[in-house]
Parts: C-alpha cells; structure tokens; sequence
C-alpha cells in the first residue's frame, strides 16, 4: 500500500514513519510511505511528472501548509482525471467546524484528528490499512 | 430562512453510526462493514411544517480508545445522538461512558439514544435493565434498524423539531 503524506512538521512525519514500521512489522503489511513537505515540492509534481501521485493508494494531508491550506490542495490534486478517484484524506492537529465542512464539499474522503500517543498513531495507520489497503 | 445545526452520532464501534447517517442521508443501507476513520460528514434537509433545517450529521468513529481528544470532534454540537447495538450487550452498557463525556459541555443540547439493529435480536434482560437506567438521561429512546429503515428518519426529525420553537 502507497500513501503519500503533505506534511511541514518533521516531528509529526518520524512519528508516522515509526508508526508504520511497527504496522509493518505487526501485520506483516507492506505500507510505504511517501512525504512532501512544501507547497512547492506538491506543485512540481503536479505539473511535470504525475507518476509519483498516480501510484499512491491515498493521500494523508495536513491541513496546515505554508503557503496553502489543505483543501485548495486537495482541489488542485482533484482537478485531475487520473487523480481524482484517489482519496484525500485529512489528518490535521485541529477541527474547526467550517473546515471540516469545506473539506467534504470539495470531495475529501476522511478528516482525522492527530492522536497524541504513538500507540493510536498506529491505530490509526492499521485503519487505514484495513480500509483502504486492498 | 433555513437553520443549519450540527448533529454528533456516538457508540461503540460497529453499533450502525455510519449505517443510521447514511440511511437517514441518502436511503440506503450496504451489509459491508467499512470503519469510520476520524469524522465523516452527512448532511440532509429535514421539512418541518415549512420550515427546513439543515442537518449537519457527524458521524464519529466509534470506540472510547482512538478518539484522544473527543471534544475538539463534538465542540459546538446542538443534538447528541447516543447510538448502541440491542444485539451487543457491552455496546449498551457503554452507553454511560459517551454521556458522561459530553454531558458537562452540552448540558443544554438533545440527547437521544437509538438502539439500533432491532431486526436482529430480542431485547435481553442486560437491555430492559439498562434501558430503566437510560429513561431519565435521554430525551428520547428510539428503536431502530438501519438495515429496514425503522425508527431512523422519526430519529432525525425529532431532534429537528427542536429546533424550530
Ligand atoms: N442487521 C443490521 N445490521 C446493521 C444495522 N446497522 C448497521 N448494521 C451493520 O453493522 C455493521 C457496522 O455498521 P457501521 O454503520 O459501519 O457501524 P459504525 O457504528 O459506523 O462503526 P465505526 O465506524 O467503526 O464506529 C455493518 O456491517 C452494517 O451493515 C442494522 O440496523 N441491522
Ligand atoms: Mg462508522
């Protein structure tokens, strides 16, 4: 399984890089993870080569983004016909009511609240796992 | 002029939050099991003696572990939507944990308890007995059935009339 993963924070990638190791490991999964951490990086790859986006089995995107927010992110990724199907899901520090709702307008397929201990963290990815992996 | 208000369903996992929303949504119903991750937003205009509410429903991953900060989900909700399965005896009695989390923060919101899948099982004595408990909690307690549609809609619509006096 493919996930691409929008996210500034440093922090908050080692935490979900160490989260899907153990998944891996627990579940004997394949979880690969990819990461983009600017604005800038999103928009090359939306503009030269899609072949990165176009392998990904979902996108986990924060919602906070320099530059940007996440669902002009997610309209821009979902402009496209190849990318459109693939779902864009949210995975942000905090829900505000109007964002939430803007991102189910324009298409998103979860909205998840970050969890705090690493233990939910994998939670979380065995979920997705489950939900999206095969 | 139309209302818009926001709806919080909660319960175990796999009691039929997601089932009840999309049954009361779009009218349908699928045997398949897919957990709700996070959040996932349904939304549908009840009529109500002309006047119409916009029903935002929130229908919240079930469970008391995974959600870490519950309240950040449920923040501004007007109507509670307590959810349990009649054929799960655990998700009834869990039932007591969703209300004391929420009910210091919305002591004015509606709370209704739905006890769903009432097409699969008999009410059991661990249900008559809490059901006795849960009477004066709840403004209403509903029977329901995603799978046939029973009791859902009337669910909706009860919370809604609320609203509008
Ligand atoms: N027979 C019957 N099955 C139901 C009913 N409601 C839901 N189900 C089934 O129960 C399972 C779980 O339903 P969901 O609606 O996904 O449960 P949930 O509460 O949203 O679960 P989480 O997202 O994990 O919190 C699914 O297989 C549904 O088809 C019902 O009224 N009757
Ligand atoms: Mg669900």
């Amino acid at each position: 399984m493919n996930i691409l993963m929008i996210e500034d924070n440093s922090l908050d990638i080692e935490i979900i890089e160490l989260a899907v190791s153990e998944v891996n490991s627990d579940l004997s999964s394949e979880i690969k993870m990819t990461y983009i951490k600017t604005l800038h990086e999103f928009d090359e790859h939306l503009d030269k080569n899609q072949s990165l986006l176009k392998k990904q089995d979902i996108i986990l995107s924060d919602m906070n983004i320099p530059g940007t927010n996440g669902v002009e992110l997610m309209k821009s990724f979902k402009k496209f016909e190849q990318l459109v199907n693939i779902p864009f899901i949210f995975f942000t520090s905090s829900l505000f009511e109007k964002e939430v709702e803007d991102a189910y307008l324009h298409g998103a397929s979860d909205y998840i609240l970050k969890p705090e201990s690493f233990e939910d963290n994998c939670k979380v990815i065995k979920k997705l796992h489950e939900v999206y992996g095969s | 002029m139309r209302i818009s208000k926001k709806i919080c369903l909660l319960g175990d996992e796999s009691v039929g939050k997601s089932s009840i929303s999309t049954r009361f949504a779009d009218d349908e119903f699928s045997d398949k099991y897919k957990a709700t991750i996070g959040v996932k937003l349904f939304q549908k205009v009840v009529d109500l003696n002309e006047k119409q509410v916009n029903l935002i429903v929130w229908d919240i991953q079930g469970g008391k572990e995974l959600i870490s900060s519950p309240q950040q989900y449920y923040r501004g909700a007007h109507g509670l939507i307590f959810v349990c399965d009649i054929s799960n005896n655990e998700s009834i009695q869990n039932i007591s944990y969703y209300y004391d989390i929420v009910k210091k923060k919305y002591p004015t919101a509606k709370k209704i308890l739905l006890l769903n899948k009432c097409d699969l099982s008999e009410f059991s004595l661990t249900a008559k007995e809490a059901m006795l408990t849960y009477k004066d909690m709840f403004d209403n307690i509903i029977n329901t059935s995603a799978k046939t549609g029973l009791g859902v809609n009337e669910a909706f619509k009860l919370l809604a009339s609320d609203f509008i006096d």
